[in-house]
């Protein structure tokens, strides 16, 4: 080969022969295009898989590899790329050597037999996509794989590459020697005599599933009287087989299968086959969520119960397999389709509703997980109250997964926890809800005593402590709902907190606010106390000066009770001798 | 600026297309009216006239419009022909049109539109008429010279030009058509071999992995049903005369592949995508995977099966489905390929089997592939089918299920693709010769195919002898008109036909 180095460039292109065997020949401007060509190339093939299809760099990248063919089209129509092992070559000189073991762009050409490549003048941007995705995706090849480069490349579209490829799988290369083969299943007897008469009897041929084609007449079709009737389709037939056509492009092949795999599970008598089935139905059930085709799901889950319910006696092992099925598709990493899909749906998609609730209902408890979260994605209100529902259903079964959501509680999600929690109505969720009454959130923990009071609409001694909540509102309508009537539950719960002195909370106007609810929840069983409150060791203030305000605490309860006995009380502490006395019970009467 | 460029291309890409369908539209509207009206009617002018704008808008930057035919598929100046789907009916009526004057090709120039459009009507008329004529291309050759149609030239099939140039440079070292083209068929043929070896291969190891419960992924096959359908777009005459092939001791492979050779060539036939074909193929492929799981006591069991045997047999749709669900497919394409396997013991009336809780009518391929495997088992000798039928006895006997075994229309178009003497079949003519269907569509006349003939040996074997053509109205020497009187199925005298007509 000559030294291209030592040649200096002419107006005119100089040709160098690229081998005497080929004897093609080319210039250094051409030679210096294809090499620019491959540069780009073998960028581009490395840092494709690296960002999505519509990243401005994977963009930047197919624009470059597209700019430098057009600028070797400038010279001539036709690259052609010849593919040996660890190199490229264009018209014999190498112009590309891989740089690495697992070279992304020779190693995969070469392993699958590409031996040459071309590029045509008018290549698209799609067809270098393609190919740049093709060589991607078959880098690495795995070994029962589904294809390689070559099946890859032939399904795409693509009018302006080109490539041969050989066959490399064989290592002897398979030949048909028709010697080989007997055409009858009695070779060695004796032929009959050509065309004489016989045929195979009623039945006959079974074993081919073929029994009821049977030797009818044995008559050549060529004979039959309308043979050109028999042969020649007409045009409303061509038609009809066009719309075959595109009928069957539309074809829902998610169904089909679905379909064919649920004959195959029922009819099938083994356990071990039983669970290949189911788990290959794992993945349709995946993938038909993916799809968001929840009537398909439907008919899975559908049949999967039935399949369960009918002879279990004769089939016992398909019980624990149908369970683990059903626990695994209730897994988050199964349904990662409910994500995409339900905060899609609107509450006029009644239909799909109904379907999605049924779904979901026969799934397990584990699908909380997932519903958990999708309720903040979900703007429908009536989807949300379904999936609420749901969730309800669900943990009613089994509480853990909840359990596990609220472990974690975002103020959002709280409110909607505290939501299902209230309708679940049981223990495990009253103590939940209790929980989420000291959530940090002012929202949820309102929300929580919303729920906490829906059992009969008073407080209770479990979430009395709310009386102390950090918001005003809320401690105001702890007292309010105390307030309400005169109720010895919520008495004894006042008359404890104070006369025990349990508050934790140090505020001067609370502790009136919670005498005066004593006062209007209260009965004569108060008075004891709040007489004591008012009346008692008079000569201990100077060391307690916060008795003062009991005291005054107390008379307002005292006029809260209106009693007879109460007026008698309060009429004598306002003659008291001791001033504190005298003044805390004036001041109720001149509030009166 | 390359999106540009992208939409450049694009644009033209489309402009090509609706040229080229403005073209074939014209080309269709004025054989049609010149074969109804008289010259100077208005209709034929405008035709006339229409189909001259047509061209001229097609070669507005060249000197001549070529149209030929390759592989059945229409180029324009050396362009694959790309068209609507709603075009497919006009294009393929072109097809015929071109294939009944034997025509491969029309170099048109440029100056055309120079042209009176009474040499165009006149070019129609002898188009028209060429089909007529024993050799259409020579007559219309002739006759466009004559009459000094020199804008039009005719270019005639390849094989024709073979013949006359092998005629006249018999003997020399000149390079013929025949050799560039005998060489492309035999490296064709060559290929179409190692291709259907390579398919009874791929399909061989499948089978051993799914009988032993080993997982099996689908490259070889996938790559080698990519080959067929390459083949089968290409050299459909090869492909069919390979599925001519029959083995007693690997029924199950030949089968297979049979099915899905017939297969993809009658969806093809029918106008199926690429794509389409590769997944057909596919399922024809594998349509019995379950048979590996049937006792070959009862799959060879000589004589008639026990119901409890048949119900045994009845299982293998239903376990084809099973080891195609557990091939290592990327799951599109195993979803589109364990149907058409479930149901090709269905039927078109749905009262075949699997009998299930499914009513669905049976899908496209289901449909073909219940033809086409019934088609080849019962022209297949088994040990319990000592007589096979002949091909053409075989379609008669479909012909009586159409409707309720058989999709009527698909049964149609096969019969329709294969002829009513299939390749393959033996024929024994009226002159007591014996021969082998080597080539039979029906262009060339349904009942007069291309008869290879045999002649007994000593040995029990045969020899090929010449190929006759039966649409020749007389005999050679004798002058005695040959013509069919009986067939058979070759496989019961031990012939293989595969190897002598290809």
């Amino acid at each position: 080969m000559t030294d291209q180095s030592s040649q200096t460039p002419d107006k005119k292109p100089t040709y160098y022969s690229g081998s005497e065997k080929t004897g093609e020949s080319y210039s250094l401007e051409e030679l210096d295009a294809v090499r620019n060509c491959m540069v780009v190339f073998a960028i581009a093939a490395k840092n494709y898989p690296l960002y999505p299809k519509d990243h401005a760099i994977t963009e930047n990248l197919l624009i470059r590899f597209k700019n430098s063919l057009a600028n070797f089209f400038k010279i001539s129509p036709i690259l052609k790329l010849n593919i040996e092992k660890e190199r490229i070559l264009f018209k014999a000189v190498e112009v590309y050597h891989s740089s690495e073991r697992e070279d992304p762009l020779v190693t995969p050409f070469f392993r699958d037999g590409i031996i040459w490549i071309e590029f045509k003048e008018g290549v698209q941007n799609t067809e270098l996509s393609s190919l740049l995705q093709s060589l991607n995706d078959y880098r690495i090849l795995k070994v029962e794989s589904e294809g390689d480069l070559v099946t890859s490349l032939w399904k795409q579209e693509l009018p302006h590459i080109n490539y041969e490829a050989i066959e490399i799988y064989w290592e002897i290369e398979p030949k048909l020697d028709f010697s080989q083969y007997n055409v009858s299943a009695a070779p060695n007897e004796e032929a009959p005599d050509p065309l004489s008469s016989g045929g195979s009897g009623p039945g006959q041929g079974q074993q081919d599933g073929v029994e009821d084609v049977r030797d009818q007449s044995a008559i050549s079709i060529a004979s039959a009287e309308e043979v050109e009737e028999l042969t020649q389709i007409t045009s409303e037939e061509k038609e009809n087989v066009q719309q075959m056509i595109i009928e069957d492009e539309k074809r829902n092949h998610t169904e089909d299968i679905l379909d064919v795999l649920l004959i195959l599970l029922e009819d099938e008598k083994e356990s071990e086959p039983f669970g290949s089935i189911l788990e290959i139905l794992t993945q349709e059930f995946e993938t038909i969520l993916n799809h968001g085709e929840f009537h398909l799901a439907f008919k899975l889950l559908d049949h999967l119960i039935k399949l369960a319910r009918l002879k279990p006696a004769q089939k016992p092992w398909q019980v624990p397999v149908l369970d683990k099925f059903f626990e695994t598709v209730s897994k988050p990493e199964f349904l990662f389709g409910l994500n995409v899909h339900v905060p899609k749906l609107k509450s006029e998609d009644t239909s799909q509703l109904k379907i999605l609730r049924q779904v979901l209902t026969m799934m397990r408890p584990k699908v909380v997980l997932t519903l958990g979260p999708l309720l903040s994605n979900v703007l429908s209100s009536e989807v949300r109250r379904i999936l609420m529902e749901v969730i309800v259903i669900l943990s009613k079964k089994d509480m853990n997964p909840l359990d596990e959501l609220l472990k974690f509680p975002d103020e959002k999600r709280s409110q909607q926890f505290v939501v299902i929690l209230g309708h679940l109505n049981n223990e495990q969720s009253h103590k939940k809800l209790l929980s989420l009454a000291r959530h940090p959130s002012f929202r949820v923990r309102r929300d929580a005593l919303k729920q906490l009071l829906k059992s009969n609409g008073k407080v209770q001694q479990s979430f009395f402590f709310m009386i102390e909540d950090p918001s005003d509102s809320i401690r105001l309508e702890v007292l309010n709902l105390l307030a309400a009537e005169r109720d010895r539950g919520s008495e004894s719960l006042l008359l404890k907190y104070l006369s025990e002195k349990a508050y934790t909370l140090f505020d001067r106007d609370h502790i009136m606010t919670c005498y005066k609810t004593l006062g209007r929840c209260g009965s004569l069983r108060s008075l004891a106390y709040l007489k004591e409150a008012l009346q008692g060791r008079p000569w201990t203030d100077i060391f307690n000066p916060s008795q003062d305000f009991h005291r005054l605490g107390a008379a307002l309860a005292l006029a809260e009770l209106d009693l007879p006995e109460t007026d008698e009380i309060l009429q004598k502490a306002a003659r008291s001798f001791f001033p504190q006395i005298k003044r805390a019970a004036q001041s109720v009467y001149f509030g009166k | 600026m390359n999106d540009m460029q992208d939409d450049n291309n694009t644009t033209h890409q489309k402009k090509h297309t609706l040229l080229s369908e403005n073209l074939f539209a014209a080309f269709n509207k004025l054989v049609q009216t010149v074969r109804i009206y008289r010259d100077n009617n208005q209709q034929v002018i405008q035709s006339a006239e229409g189909f001259i704008n047509a061209v001229n808008r097609f070669s507005e930057e060249e000197s001549h419009l070529t149209i030929q035919i390759i592989s059945d598929r229409f180029y324009l100046q050396q362009e694959k022909l790309i068209y609507h789907r709603e075009m497919s009916k006009l294009i393929n009526n072109a097809l015929d049109y071109f294939e009944k004057r034997d025509l491969f090709g029309l170099e048109i120039s440029a100056t055309i539109h120079r042209k009176d459009s009474r040499q165009v009507i006149l070019f129609a008329q002898l188009l028209n008429n060429a089909e007529n004529h024993k050799d259409p291309t020579v007559w219309l050759e002739d006759q466009t010279s004559r009459r000094d149609l020199s804008w039009v030239r005719i270019i005639p099939k390849p094989d024709e030009t073979e013949k006359s140039q092998d005629e006249e440079a018999s003997g020399s070292l000149t390079i013929t058509m025949e050799s560039i083209t005998g060489g492309q068929e035999e490296r064709a043929v060559k290929n179409a071999k190692m291709t259907y070896a390579c398919a009874m291969a791929s399909l061989n190891e499948v089978i051993d992995k799914v009988s032993n419960d080993r997982p099996a992924g689908i490259r070889k096959t996938v790559r080698t049903v990519q080959k067929m359908v390459d083949l089968v777009i290409d050299r459909r005459s090869i492909l069919l005369k390979l599925s001519t092939l029959r083995s007693h001791d690997d029924y199950t492979y030949t089968h297979s592949i049979n099915v899905a050779i017939l297969a993809m060539c009658l969806g093809l036939h029918i106008g199926l995508s690429k794509n389409a074909l590769e997944t057909l193929g596919i399922c024809g492929l594998f349509h019995d995977l379950g048979k590996a799981d049937i006792p070959l006591k009862i799959l060879n069991k000589e004589g008639k099966l026990t119901e409890l045997e048949y119900k045994e047999i009845q299982k293998h749709s239903l376990k084809s489905v099973y080891h195609i669900a557990k091939l290592r497919a990327p799951r599109e394409l195993r979803s589109k390929i364990m149907l058409a396997p479930f149901e090709h013991h269905l039927r078109y009336d749905l009262t075949g089997y699997p009998h299930s809780w499914r009513h669905k009518p049976v899908s496209l391929f289901g449909r073909i592939l219940t033809i086409v495997d019934v088609f080849d088992a019962i022209t297949s000798q088994r040990i319990y089918r000592p007589k096979a039928i002949s091909p053409d006895q075989a379609l008669s006997m479909m012909v009586e299920n159409s409707g309720k075994d058989f999709d009527p229309i698909l049964l149609k178009a096969f019969i329709n693709m294969l002829g009513v003497y299939p390749v393959g079949t033996l024929v024994k003519l009226n002159t007591g010769e014996i021969g082998l269907v080597k080539e039979n569509s029906h262009e060339r006349g349904s009942t007069h195919p291309l008869v290879l003939l045999l002649t007994p040996q000593d040995n029990g074997g045969y020899l090929a002898g010449e190929t006759i053509d039966l649409s020749e109205s007389e005999g050679p020497g004798d002058k005695k008109i040959r013509r069919i009187v009986e067939t058979d199925s070759p496989a019961i005298f031990g012939i293989q036909p595969a190897e002598f007509i290809l």
